[in-house]
């Protein structure tokens, strides 16, 4: 929902705006202008918590995680050389914040410690059948190595292309072709078995 | 191979498909809100300790950290500033609900906060640099002395008003979902609207929590969200009306659709302020029947109309039918808050506020209102059990919110 701001005859600040350009708003950053971090907030907050979700999953802390992607933005912005490539340069803080996040939770079972995070109520579909099968198609998900639930939800969540998704993992094209090949493998068998996701690969698609 | 290959293509494009329709990243006004706020805070610390970092070396910084801690150490242990509620000193955390006639509370500073009746407001923390005061509903009138060390933030609901030095305003936060704070003098940040309002004397702000809207105007312009608590909230509670007795004209109807004017929604009356008329359209129609065939929001309006103008039986009634027609909504699991929040300050039935808000933190554990349900699930444990049996729960918020608004309530009951 677009949030509305109204301002009463001849009084008021100027009515803020999503719709800044990236240069402008990493200049605004970097010098530290104090409605620069707002105006970031607007324009890729919902960018960043969509990410978020989608490759963590809904039992996730969520506005933490993206508290903590913004609070590393921050830090960094002053590290980066083209402002056009503002957008891309918080995608890629996001990703290594998942990465990081991914790598806590194998840990964590690892050490078979409590996730002491509860269910986030980020998922915003009002179908219940649609709600369990993403918890379970996360639960799927949980199974792979980092790498490989990274390239899972770039390629197929987030519609990147091949080389893309190789370029945002910092490996080669081969590799990522092959390590897709095994975890579209290892999904497909696991969520065939689960009665949320079967649905999902019901044969209609079947091609060839 | 590849036949198989794709196959699998399609169905996994639809696994896809699945994740964008259900992680599409949006929530609700208010939390976004608060993220916003904590990330603006976020890049203010930033840009203060860089500078830190490059003229001193590691150790002076670590050194400089360690002073801080002592020093911070020392002032939450020695608390500078007092108060009292009409004279009478009070502990932190102590509701102020004043029925009869408005409460006062003073700072040692010089500074007040006058709490109207029918209002409830609590000190939540007064430090040495910091009073935070936590307006449940109602109004309050707020006074900064001159050159007052100290800075004060009065917090309702999603939303955080800090005055300068030297300031007096007025703040309202009704139905847990409208802000309205009015300067007379000073000037006023307020936090959690999309962004950081600074407001100057003869300014006025309404914020809805709810929808995300945000009106800035002169203090002298007709409000559009009215800007006093309607008197009939005030009084003492009215003898219990029966839900088919008319209720009172308490105020002016605004213009029915049979007069071609637009209709006002009932959101939109109780956002001015107008519970009356929402409650005498209701009974017009007949309670049952618009418990019945409601839409939700109107189902929503009636609820806080009935609340707000202590029409109790309406209230629960309303927010029941919400849960059971409404069920897996977001307003739904309000609900439940809401009817704990009724069990608990109206009713004074400590099991069954606590058995909603156990509700509420089971269906929304991360709702809107978690924080306050599980504070007051905590309190509510104490005054029905003992402190003993409170003392877990107490445990678990400070873990869970440090900073919250039943922190020193929690620190007290963990001991």
């Amino acid at each position: 929902m677009v949030p509305k701001l109204r301002l009463l005859p001849a009084v008021g600040e100027a009515t803020p705006t999503s719709d800044t350009p990236d240069a402008e708003l990493y200049h605004r950053l970097v010098r530290g202008e104090p409605r620069a971090a707002v105006l970031a907030w607007r324009a890729y907050s919902l960018m960043v918590r969509g990410l978020v979700v989608r490759a963590l999953g809904p039992n996730a802390d969520v506005e933490d995680r993206v508290q903590d992607v913004f609070a590393v933005f921050f830090r960094k912005i002053g590290a980066l050389k083209d402002p056009t490539a503002l957008r891309s340069f918080l995608f890629g803080i996001t990703l290594r914040e998942i990465s990081t996040e991914l790598r806590r939770r194998r840990v964590r079972k690892w050490m078979q410690l409590s996730n002491t995070g509860e269910p986030v109520d980020t998922v915003t579909s009002d179908d219940e059948n649609a709600r369990h099968a993403f918890e379970r198609l996360h639960k799927v998900l949980g199974s792979l190595d980092t790498r490989g639930h990274l390239a899972f939800v770039l390629r197929h969540f987030e519609g990147y292309e091949l080389v893309e998704v190789a370029e945002a993992l910092s490996c080669s094209l081969a590799t990522v072709k092959r390590v897709l090949s095994a975890v579209e493998t290892r999904v497909w068998s696991l969520a065939a078995q689960d009665p949320y996701l079967a649905p999902y690969l019901e044969p209609k698609a079947i091609e060839g | 191979m590849n036949s198989q290959k794709e196959s699998m293509t399609s169905p996994l494009a639809r696994l896809g498909e699945l994740a964008r329709s259900v992680g599409t990243g949006n929530v609700s006004r208010a939390v976004d809100a608060v993220g916003e706020r904590r990330a603006a805070e976020a890049f203010a610390n930033r840009r203060r300790m860089p500078r830190l970092q490059r003229v001193f070396g590691p150790l002076t910084v670590f050194a400089a950290a360690a002073a801080a801690i002592a020093i911070f150490g020392l002032q939450i242990t020695h608390r500078s500033v007092s108060w009292t509620v009409d004279g009478a000193p009070v502990g932190e955390g102590t509701y102020i609900s004043p029925v009869q006639k408005e409460a006062a509370v003073r700072f040692s500073e010089g500074s007040e906060i006058t709490v109207q009746r029918g209002s409830r407001l609590r000190i939540a923390e007064a430090g040495a640099k910091t009073v935070k005061a936590v307006l449940e509903v109602g109004t309050s009138r707020v006074r900064i002395a001159g050159a007052s060390p100290v800075g004060f933030k009065i917090e309702a609901g999603p939303f955080s008003v800090s005055p300068s030095a030297v300031a007096s305003l007025m703040v309202e936060w009704l139905a847990d979902e409208l802000l309205h704070v009015v300067i007379y003098e000073g000037e006023t940040s307020v936090y959690g609207t999309p962004s950081p309002l600074k407001l100057h004397a003869g300014q006025q702000v309404s914020a809805n929590a709810r929808d995300g809207t945000v009106e800035v105007g002169p203090v002298a312009a007709p409000a559009i969200l009215n800007s006093t608590v309607p008197p009939e909230v005030q009084r003492e509670p009215a003898p219990p009306l029966s839900s088919d007795e008319p209720a009172p004209a308490l105020a002016p109807a605004l213009p029915s659709a049979s007069s071609g004017a637009r209709r006002t929604s009932w959101s939109d009356a109780v956002g001015a302020g107008d519970y009356a008329t929402v409650l005498r359209d209701a009974e017009r129609r007949g309670i049952s029947s618009v418990l019945a065939d409601a839409p939700l929001a109107d189902l929503v309006a009636l609820a806080d109309a009935a609340r707000l103008s202590g029409r109790i039986e309406v209230g629960k009634r309303a927010l029941s039918a919400e849960r059971t027609r409404f069920a897996r909504t977001n307003a739904a699991k309000d609900a439940a808050f809401f009817l704990g929040r009724i069990a608990d300050d109206q009713e004074h039935l400590l099991s069954s506020a606590l058995t909603w808000y156990e509700t509420y933190l089971s269906e929304a554990p991360h709702g809107h209102f978690a924080a306050e349900a599980f504070g007051r699930k905590m309190v509510a444990l104490s005054r029905h059990s003992g402190r003993a049996a409170a003392r877990e729960t107490a445990v678990e918020y400070l873990k869970r919110y440090p900073g919250g608004p039943h922190a020193a309530v929690a620190r007290d009951l963990s001991e």
